[in-house]
């Protein structure tokens, strides 16, 4: 299997990640986040302090990731739970921002409407300084959101 | 009445814990099917609804479904599942396999209750206790 | 393996005909992921089915079906210009209007799970506090909270919110002053559930068993209904408005379009509606049923 080719399918999947994000961050996380624009680089490549990613396998492959700074990733998870942030453990970092990338490639399966794709464990990574790569089959696109002026990626590789 | 979490996701189990608690359920919790067994063994008699994720490392949320469900005491606890597999084939083979409940993460917190209420009964214990 | 146009068709408008819900055009996904329990645990193999077996057996599992179509979120406070209107404008009037009148009566036509009506007790005590010496008893005022979906109800009267639900919207002084902590969860004072009488009901039916009203709220539901109901319904709130009775919708909606029969009035930044030529006569004020 390789990257997903079909344009049409694409962009279903695209348009699928960018309703997914705003319903999770909705009924989750009760925020709203602005779209701040859409890029196409050709690997995923991951620096911020916090990040989730997704490995999508079966008829389709990928890996849906996102990513941010700690204090949005805390803030995020600390709306879903409904705790103060400053009760929160890197621990419970963690399991949210794995937790966010689970559901927001799990909404995007749906509201793309694609069958017959599994997707892996969410992977956390939370850290000062780190770049992670991952070589893409064809390109990432990187959706980027903002939240009080503070961006929160999303990068659909396949 | 007690409610059990089965979900690799600790944040998740927390949501749920405070959903419960709101309707006046304690919630158990387990991270996996086989920690789910050792809570049924323990405490199935006072366990009226398990919450059942799909996607969990060591025993996953369907093997754990099919395995209470031919259990003598256990198959008669109501499951609900609380997956991010939202797609049809899943739901059905669910459902098919004695899930009385499916519900697609993210789930808003009025879902959940509405769907634990079906379960459990109106007028149980949520209120005044 | 999605849901085929057709099936579409129909869920939609059983749903709109029995609850006046428009299901949006790309909500496909949400009837499938909503309704395929029920089909399979009826028995049915398709949506075309459980159409068939909706019309020929409606009761409990029409309701089902209805409860799981219905989204309902809320807020406390929801929209601060509108409760800052509620604090400093409508609630010193209805606490002016206790001073003359046997009963003061609200409604929160769609209450969800409870945050609105609760919202407003709360609000309506504060000012009665701040009014100090000559305020007049809580007693005297009667919120009917009504909503379609029976889980909402239910979730109303137990008046009980998790953490989660308090962090959207609760003041800190309120949190403190009308609350109880109940273990994990916070559990409205009993003083303010006292207020508030909770029913299911659905808008599409008759108000006339209601009574008139002081005050309606029916905010953030009429949007989900085509024109010709959303008209059904503001004419049918007129009919349900004393004389000097005022009306308040979602921030984002507006009965123009729908009715001519409301004058706008500006209270703290938030759009109010008053009857124009005034609803019920002050004499059935208190012909609504007591609780
Ligand atoms: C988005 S909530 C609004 C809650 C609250 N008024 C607010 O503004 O925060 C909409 C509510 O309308 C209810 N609803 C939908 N259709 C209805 C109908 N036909 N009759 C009564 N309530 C209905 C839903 O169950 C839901 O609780």
């Amino acid at each position: 299997m390789t990257g997903i080719r079909d344009k049409s399918l694409r962009s279903a999947l695209i348009t699928g990640l960018d309703a997914s994000v705003q319903d999770i961050l909705a009924t989750m996380a009760w925020t709203s986040v602005s779209f701040e624009g859409r890029e196409v680089v050709p690997d995923l490549l991951l620096s911020d302090g916090v990040a989730g990613l997704v490995r999508m396998q079966g008829d389709h492959e990928g890996m849906v990731a996102i990513s941010t700074d700690k204090p949005v990733g805390m803030e995020l998870v600390s709306r879903i739970i409904g705790l103060p942030a400053d009760d929160l453990n890197t621990e419970d970092l963690l399991d949210g921002v794995g937790e966010l990338a689970n559901m927001i490639c799990g909404g995007m399966k749906a509201k793309a409407g694609i069958g017959g794709v599994q997707l892996s464990s969410p992977v956390a990574i939370v850290g000062r300084e780190y770049s992670a790569l991952w070589k893409t089959h064809l390109k990432t696109e990187i959706l980027s959101y903002a939240l009080d002026k503070r961006l929160f990626r999303v990068h659909a590789c396949f | 009445m007690k409610l059990l979490s089965v979900d690799d996701s600790r944040t998740i189990r927390r949501v749920i814990s405070g959903i419960g608690s709101t309707l006046g359920y304690e919630v158990l919790e387990a991270e996996n099917g086989h920690q789910g067994l050792e809570v049924l063994e323990e405490s199935s008699h006072e366990i009226g609804l398990i919450l059942l994720d799909w996607n969990m490392p060591g025993m996953d949320g369907y093997e754990f479904l099919t395995t209470i469900k031919k259990h003598p005491t256990f198959k008669t606890i109501p499951v609900m599942m609380v997956t991010t597999e939202g797609e049809k084939s899943y739901i059905i083979k669910a459902v098919q396999a004695g899930a009385a409940h499916y519900l697609t993460k993210p789930f808003s917190q009025e879902d959940m209750v509405a769907r634990i209420l079906e379960t459990m009964g109106m007028g149980g214990q949520g209120k005044g206790a | 393996m999605s849901i085929s146009a057709e099936e579409f068709k129909c869920i939609r408008s059983f749903v709109h005909e029995h609850s006046g819900i428009l299901v949006g055009d790309g909500k496909e996904y949400l009837v499938e992921n909503r309704l395929t329990v029920l089909m399979v645990q009826n028995g049915c193999k398709d949506f075309i089915e459980l159409h068939e077996k909706l019309k020929t057996d409606p009761g409990p599992l029409r309701a089902k079906v209805i409860d799981a179509m219905t989204t309902n979120e809320t807020l406390w406070f929801r929209d601060a210009s509108f409760f800052t209107a509620l604090s400093d404008h409508i609630a010193p009037a209805l606490l002016e209007k206790a001073k003359r009148q046997p009963k003061v009566r609200v409604w929160s036509a769609a209450c969800s799970t409870g945050q609105e009506p609760y919202s407003v007790a709360m609000l309506l005590d504060h000012g009665r506090r701040r009014m100090g010496a000559g305020a007049p008893p809580l007693e005297k005022f009667e919120i009917l909270a009504t909503d379609i979906s029976p889980s909402a109800i239910y979730m109303a009267q137990a008046a009980r919110y998790s953490q989660l639900a308090i962090s959207r919207g609760m003041r800190p002084a309120f949190l403190d002053r009308y609350f109880e902590k109940k273990g994990m969860a916070y559990e409205v004072r009993p003083e303010i559930r006292k207020l508030v009488t909770f029913k299911s009901f659905n808008l599409k039916e008759s108000f006339t068993s209601h009574g008139s009203f002081d005050f309606i709220l029916c905010r953030n539901v009429l949007i989900y209904f085509s024109d010709d109901l959303k008209r059904q319904i503001y004419s049918k709130l007129h009919g349900a408005l004393q004389r000097e009775g005022m009306l308040a919708i979602g921030a984002s909606e507006s009965p123009r379009g729908y009715t001519d029969a409301f004058d706008q009035v500006i209270m703290g930044g938030a759009a109010i509606f008053r009857p124009k030529s005034g609803g019920v006569g002050a004499a059935s004020a208190i012909a609504g049923r007591a609780r």
